[in-house]
């Protein structure tokens, strides 16, 4: 079954309606606590259409009851997986890849996670976007009750009122849309989950989940949607499949243009002294240690042990560590850059790093269990 | 796991968080959606899940443990007795506008006047009709908008969150200047941020002002989560910081102590303390009355834009 491509619906009218393609992914969720694969599902709970938190439960109402994936609200959900319990958890690409970093360096069990992917084009920062939705159209943000990015288009829904919609590369030319380091990002469909869910593939007329499974415990997950009745489906068709794989390929070669646009900024004959300019301005809060998935040193932090930001090194010692820790390992989430105070381009600047050293040495960080090549294993490592 | 939306206690810019609580204790996270900060925050920010860890204050009376409404019938007892001419009440900016308020009030019906926020010199300084250029506060995207900034013995740096803006500022083209104290300048359009902290001259603050006219925007950064709220409520009058360093003050309720003063404290014949931890201060106190957590009151303040902000944000 691994390998197999269906298209999958929930029966529940009211799961379909509210799901974000067809709802298969809350029916999965709530089959496989009902039969008892998982014991907790971690989601988002959505405060409003610019915020969610993560929420751990084991209430198949309240799984029922959760928001579908917002776009606004950019969360790395892999910092909150509980260690020691069978737990599902909806991810974007890059949440799967930290999960997959976090688990190599002892932080819980991957057999314990059952990650479902969601395909994903790029999230978007809160703040900015509320400003769009008034600047762009003269319209108070608090009307508007979802957002969608489709065919190229930037789709802020209401109950009431007219749907407001820019083509996402106007919008992004205005200073808004999607966080900078989504924009190139070429990995779209999370290949690495147990599933990749999500509505490309799906005939425009059709609302359902073009579903894929990618493993065992995927495969497991959607057993349990079956045994328990909680899904219809059918198998995906070639023109199906190739649909959506065109729509990724679009993306990825959009991605890749824009990561040849956002690197080419700097002299290459001369790069040192742009990294030293950005890093100049680091006020050493570490909150760019804090929220990296695949940072999981603690207190005992090598870069904050060397890295006071009153040493006298034109980059300081905290940051040039981080800089080789994180060069075969940053999956390039973008959390880094979200809540850097000073506007350092941190996610641009690692990754620099981390591709070169992916050409180089041919690893890619957060697809498997293989150890980051450069990093000796330490203590509670697999 | 359990996430509340709060505001940062550190500095007027008042940046939005979460506060993390779950079986491993109290950390914060970052709340990507508060407008003034987009999830950012400096040092004193991240590390604010320890300053909730610490010890919660107990209600005492000369040392021994008492419950709450036992300290506070003592307190207002022996605040009665006080000489309200040597008796003072001092908040400095770590309560919110409701708590302040009600601190107003009670003083007012013990009948003292000595009410300070630790600004009232300054304050006191500036023509009253002045007065609300010290509160004002700037939406901080027009910062980023501005044509030109000055900083009046200004530091950035001790309030790392307006950096970014300044910084964005410059590569909008913003003309970005550094103006020593008593340096002449054009102020002409500009936004002056400079800073009113209980340590700024008082003659400065003023000049400041004068010097402004219609089309400069005065933003004076001020540092606790609430001295906005306690300038505008009028929580000022005395200069109660020269006051208990001259021995002019006797007896002192104080209201969320900052960390920073504890010198001040040691030779006062009454010291009411009301505060969210244990301190050094409490340790002094004679009577100690436990107050909530900052992130666990039910209040609002005035924030670095001039916006008043809940505390915890009641949508949520």
């Amino acid at each position: 079954m691994t390998g197999q491509s269906y298209l999958a619906w929930a029966k529940d009218p009211e799961i379909r309606k509210r799901g974000g393609s067809g709802g298969f992914v809350t029916a999965a969720l709530i089959a496989g606590l009902k039969e008892g694969i998982i014991d907790e599902v971690l989601l988002v709970r959505r405060i409003d259409q610019f915020e969610s938190v993560p929420y751990l439960t084991h209430d198949p109402e309240e799984v029922k009851s959760a928001s579908s994936p917002q776009l606004a609200a950019p969360l790395n959900l892999s910092s909150y997986i509980p260690r020691g319990v069978k737990v599902a958890v909806t991810t974007k690409p890059c949440d799967a890849r930290a999960i997959i970093e976090r688990a190599k360096r002892g932080r819980f069990e991957l057999e314990d996670v059952y990650m479902v992917g969601l395909n994903c084009g790029g999230t978007m920062p809160p703040v900015s976007t509320v400003e769009s939705v008034r600047n762009l159209f003269g319209v108070d943000p608090d009307t508007v009750t979802g957002i969608e990015i489709e065919g190229g288009e930037l789709i802020f829904k209401r109950d009431r009122g007219e749907d407001l919609t820019i083509s996402i590369d106007e919008a992004e030319k205005k200073g808004y849309g999607r966080r900078e380091s989504c924009k190139y990002c070429n990995t779209n469909i999370p290949e690495m989950a147990d599933l990749a869910c999500g509505n490309w593939g799906v005939p425009s007329d059709q609302r359902a989940t073009f579903v894929e499974i990618l493993s065992a415990k995927g495969e497991e997950l959607f057993e349990a949607a079956k045994k328990t009745s909680m899904i219809e489906f059918e198998d995906a068709t070639q023109e199906e499949l190739e649909k959506r794989l065109k729509i990724d390929r679009r993306m990825r070669e959009l991605a890749n243009r824009r990561w040849d646009e956002v690197a080419g900024v700097l002299d290459e004959r001369d790069r040192l002294a742009y990294y030293i300019n950005e890093f100049s301005r680091c006020i050493h809060c570490e909150s760019c240690k804090i929220v990296c998935p695949v940072c999981v040193c603690e207190a005992d932090a090598k870069c904050l042990d060397m890295g006071q930001g009153n040493n006298h090194y034109r980059i300081s010692l905290y940051n040039m560590i981080r800089l080789f820790h994180l060069m075969d390992s940053c999956i390039g989430c973008g959390q880094c850059e979200d809540v850097c105070p000073v506007d350092i381009p941190l996610t641009m600047i690692h990754q620099r790093f981390e591709r070169r050293m992916e050409e180089m040495i041919g690893y890619r960080p957060g697809f498997d269990l293989q150890k980051p090549p450069l990093q000796k294993p330490e203590e509670g490592m697999k | 796991m359990e996430f509340i939306p709060s505001i940062c206690p550190g500095c007027c810019i008042n940046c939005g968080l979460y506060i993390v609580r779950d079986e491993d204790g109290i950390r914060i996270d970052y709340r990507k959606s508060s407008s003034v900060n987009e999830g950012k925050l400096c040092r004193f920010g991240v590390e604010l899940g320890r300053y909730y860890s610490q010890e919660p204050l107990k209600a005492t009376v000369n040392g021994k443990e008492v419950d709450f409404n036992t300290a506070k019938k003592e307190a207002l007892k022996r605040l009665k007795k006080t000489d309200p001419r040597s008796t003072g009440f001092l908040a400095m900016g770590n309560s919110t506008n409701e708590e302040i308020r009600a601190f107003k009030k009670l003083a007012g019906e013990l009948g003292i006047q000595n009410i300070d926020c630790g600004l009232s010199k300054q304050i006191l300084n500036v023509p009253e009709a002045a007065r609300n250029y010290l509160t004002a506060g700037v939406p901080l995207r027009e910062i980023e908008q501005a044509e030109k900034i000055l900083l009046i013995s200004f530091n950035p740096e001790n309030y790392p969150l307006i950096i970014r803006r300044l910084l964005r500022a410059e590569r909008n083209g913003t003309e970005l200047l550094k103006v020593g104290s008593g340096e002449p300048y054009e102020g002409r359009g500009a936004i002056i941020v400079s800073e009113l902290a209980p340590t700024s001259d008082p003659a400065s603050i003023r000049q400041i002002i004068e010097e402004a006219d219609d089309t400069a925007t005065i933003l004076f950064m001020k540092p606790y989560a609430n001295l906005n709220g306690a300038v505008r409520l009028g929580f000022y009058g005395f200069d109660l910081i020269e006051a208990i360093r001259s021995d002019e003050i006797k007896s002192l309720f104080l209201l969320d102590p900052p960390t920073g003063y504890e010198d001040m404290f040691h030779d006062l014949e009454l010291l009411v303390v009301q505060s969210d931890h244990e301190s050094e201060v409490t340790e002094m106190a004679d009577i100690t009355l436990p107050s909530p957590r900052f992130f666990e009151r039910r209040g609002t303040v005035v924030n670095v834009e001039g916006r008043e902000v809940e505390v915890v944000p009641q949508n949520f």
